[in-house]
């Protein structure tokens, strides 16, 4: 059987389900795209282009969200590398829009670099629990603003073969990923029949707003079939309501105004449902993600996913502590515990200080407390073999003799452990004699030295060379039409 | 068949971990004419040997470290040990250790691994089983003359019996003798060397290395 954690009856869901289409059909959601306007304008909402205002109907919505795929795959460079999102497929994500890096070597934050992205891909690519690994700062800032989404695109594609990303802060940005995305498909009819590339996210405002550029950006990637990732951030008590049901309902909508959208687009087109929400501390105001009502949210937000038998991209699983600490430790397990257990497809990872800085220890850190979270999901096999019977039979009697008996050299031993065990990577289960001789390390100094070990060694296949002049031809072409468009906006 | 192939096929039944095929292959090289000390040396010790690199490697689980070295336990003890005593023949063993879990403590399994992977390493072990008087560990250095004795406590009640055995021992006028090695969850580094005992290892694997050190082998 495998382990379940819900928060809401089957009664509460249907409840929150209806009081986000009465928020939808009455309140509606903004949209500050004249695009976005005139296409739900065009399909029959009701649209207020002054108030850039979006009503719904309840029925539209059904009808809408009843159109987005339950699953669906993401193509790596190889068949093998290939992400399904959605199901049963559970796995770590690796967060995203940092502005910040905690620095391994002095323990101090600093900005994120084009190097920080390079790293994360590499580690995320030798961890055995993200499958898409990515440049998790958006913005490094070595790299000149509109340069960015080329460099991240090409430094991504070079350090992994798992699916592309699309960077698509605006329609330009996203057309020039997508240009690239093709070259890597082997052309735009591929790459419209195996979308081998993910949207890097529609992050509506809270509460209800859709940006102009980020959802031009989305509806670009949709109209190529580039499945998108709708993540709204909504804050407990300051952008949202203080009761977690209220907050529900409101993120629960905004879902589904972005889900919509992309089905009137493309009908069809792969969508995840995300909630990346914060709780407002009550002191500082700064936005907290290691407390329990991040945990019930999370939990919530992927009842109402499976609800819809969306996939789910839910932010479980990281701290507000500043360093690698306990506290670091148990926000993070406490989150992405339930959050697994309730069956969400995409956790978070590699951060630390709410979604502010990057963290390489973390990145480690959050990759075994996955693996143990993921041993947990999977709960526990009672069958008439898993039951073990006949040895217990054969060894207990021994118990009582000279020789003695136990179960370490049984073939029914041998047999199930693969199965039945997790194996610690990182977590220290040694006893102390050889903790002591290993040089007393804390969990922080092994992580430093985990990940220093993947930098040196692991090596991510490298992709296809002729493919690679050809996007490094391509990436220099879009570099150019970029200086020349900054130099016409400058005057 | 060659006795090469039949050591190979030995060393792949320990590989194996299945504890009936070493058992028949052990006898099909003892048919085959074989001497028992060569089948040790040659073939289940060469098989042990990679099952311990495997181990430190991490490719394989301590189940199969176990699971091992007590099927070759199992052909040394019921078939080897026998036929060497029927040819009577001196074993070359590593040296003799007599092994036990001290009086009051019934926690074993410890020192079963330790017993299998010493007598799969090539010691000769005497193993007393649980809850073993102070004064049987005495009698039995003195039977076997004894090399190592080898003594587990799992409680912290039980743990003292050690210093008992120790005193014991040199009531006795054996402590001179016989080296003491300690181990089980109530032990530690410190413990051994507060009561005056030779040495101590944290796990099975490394009571081998401790016996190996103590018999000056390498």
């Amino acid at each position: 059987m495998r382990c379940r954690v819900e928060v809401l009856s089957r009664d509460e869901i249907y409840d929150i389900h209806v009081a986000s289409l009465e928020v939808l059909e009455y309140t509606g959601s903004t949209f500050q795209s004249k695009e976005a306007l005139k296409i739900f304008d065009d399909y029959g909402a009701i649209v207020d282009y002054e108030k850039f205002n979006v009503k719904i109907p309840g029925y539209v919505v059904e009808e809408l969200v009843r159109k987005a795929p339950k699953k669906f795959i993401i193509h790596g460079r190889k068949p093998k590398y290939n992400v399904e999102w959605g199901g049963k497929k559970q796995f770590l994500d690796l967060g995203g829009d940092y502005p910040y890096v905690i620095d391994m070597e002095t323990g101090k934050r600093r900005f994120g670099l084009l190097k920080d992205c390079e790293n994360f891909t590499v580690i995320g690519d030798a961890l055995e629990n993200i499958p898409q690994p990515y440049p998790v700062i958006r913005y490094p800032h070595d790299v000149q603003e509109d340069l960015q989404h080329v460099e991240l695109w090409m430094t991504h594609y070079k350090n992994t073969p798992a699916p592309c990303l699309i960077f698509s802060e605006d329609r330009d940005k996203a057309k020039d990923c997508v240009e690239l995305t093709a070259i890597a498909a082997g052309g735009e009819e591929e790459l419209k029949k195996k979308p081998n590339a993910w949207n890097a996210g529609m992050c509506p405002s809270p509460p209800l707003l859709f940006g102009a550029k980020l959802t031009e950006g989305v509806i670009e990637c949709a109209r190529f079939g580039l499945p998108i990732w709708i993540m709204p951030m909504d804050n407990v008590g300051a952008t949202a309501p203080i009761t977690l049901a209220g907050t529900i309902v409101q993120t629960n909508a905004t879902n589904l105004a972005g889900i919509c959208l992309t089905q009137i687009v493309n009908p069809g087109v792969g969508v995840s449902y995300g909630d990346i929400s914060v709780v407002t501390d009550l002191r500082t105001g700064i936005p907290s993600v290691g407390c329990p009502e991040q945990a019930l949210h999370c939990v919530a937000a992927t009842q109402m996913a499976k609800y819809y038998g969306l996939p789910s991209e839910i932010w479980g699983g990281i701290s507000d502590s500043k360093i690698v600490d306990a506290q670091a430790g148990y926000e993070s397990a406490l989150t992405l515990l339930p959050t697994l257990l309730a069956g969400a497809n995409r956790v978070v990872s590699g951060a630390l200080e709410y979604h502010y800085s990057a963290s390489y220890e973390m990145l480690v850190i959050h990759d075994e407390i996955f693996g143990m979270a993921k041993r947990m999901v999977e709960g526990i096999e009672v069958n008439e073999d898993t039951m073990a019977v006949p040895v217990i039979k054969k060894i207990a009697p021994l118990a009582a003799t000279k020789a003695g008996g136990h179960y370490m050299a049984e073939k029914h031993t041998l047999e199930h452990i693969d199965k039945e065990r997790y194996v610690p990577k990182i977590s220290d289960k040694t006893s102390r004699d050889v903790w002591e001789k290993a040089g007393s390390k804390d969990l922080r100094q092994v992580a430093r030295e985990r990940v220093k070990e993947i930098l040196a060694k692991h090596v991510p296949e490298p992709p296809p060379q002729d493919i690679l002049r050809e996007l490094e031809k391509k990436a220099e072409e879009i570099k150019k039409r970029i200086l020349k468009r900054r130099k016409q906006s400058q005057g | 068949m060659s006795s090469e192939a039949i050591y190979g096929e030995l060393a792949n039944a320990v590989l194996s971990f299945d504890a009936d095929k070493v058992l028949e292959t052990t006898r099909k090289a003892l048919d085959l004419g074989l001497g028992p000390g060569d089948i040790i040396e040659n073939g289940l010790g060469k098989g042990l040997k990679t099952v311990g690199e495997k181990f430190e490697r991490g490719e394989i689980w301590l189940m199969h470290l176990v699971a091992a070295a007590e099927a070759a336990q199992r052909a040394i003890v019921e078939l080897l040990e026998p036929e060497i005593l029927k040819r009577k023949e001196v074993r070359a063993s590593l040296g003799k250790v007599v092994l036990g879990t001290v009086a009051g403590d019934i926690h074993d399994i410890g020192k079963n691994i330790v017993r299998a992977l010493l007598t799969a390493t090539g010691f000769e072990v005497h193993d007393l089983g649980k809850d073993v008087p102070v004064k049987d560990f005495i009698s039995k250095v003195k039977e076997t003359d004894a090399n190592i004795l080898a003594a587990s406590a799992l409680l912290t009640s039980t743990a003292p019996v050690q210093k008992d055995i120790i005193d014991a021992l040199k009531k006795e006028g054996l402590r001179e003798r016989v080296k003491v090695m300690v181990g089980g969850s109530a032990v530690s580094a410190e413990w051994a060397e507060e009561i005056g005992a030779d040495g101590y290892a944290p796990n099975a694997a490394g009571a081998v290395e401790l016996a190996k050190k103590i018999m000056r082998i390498k």
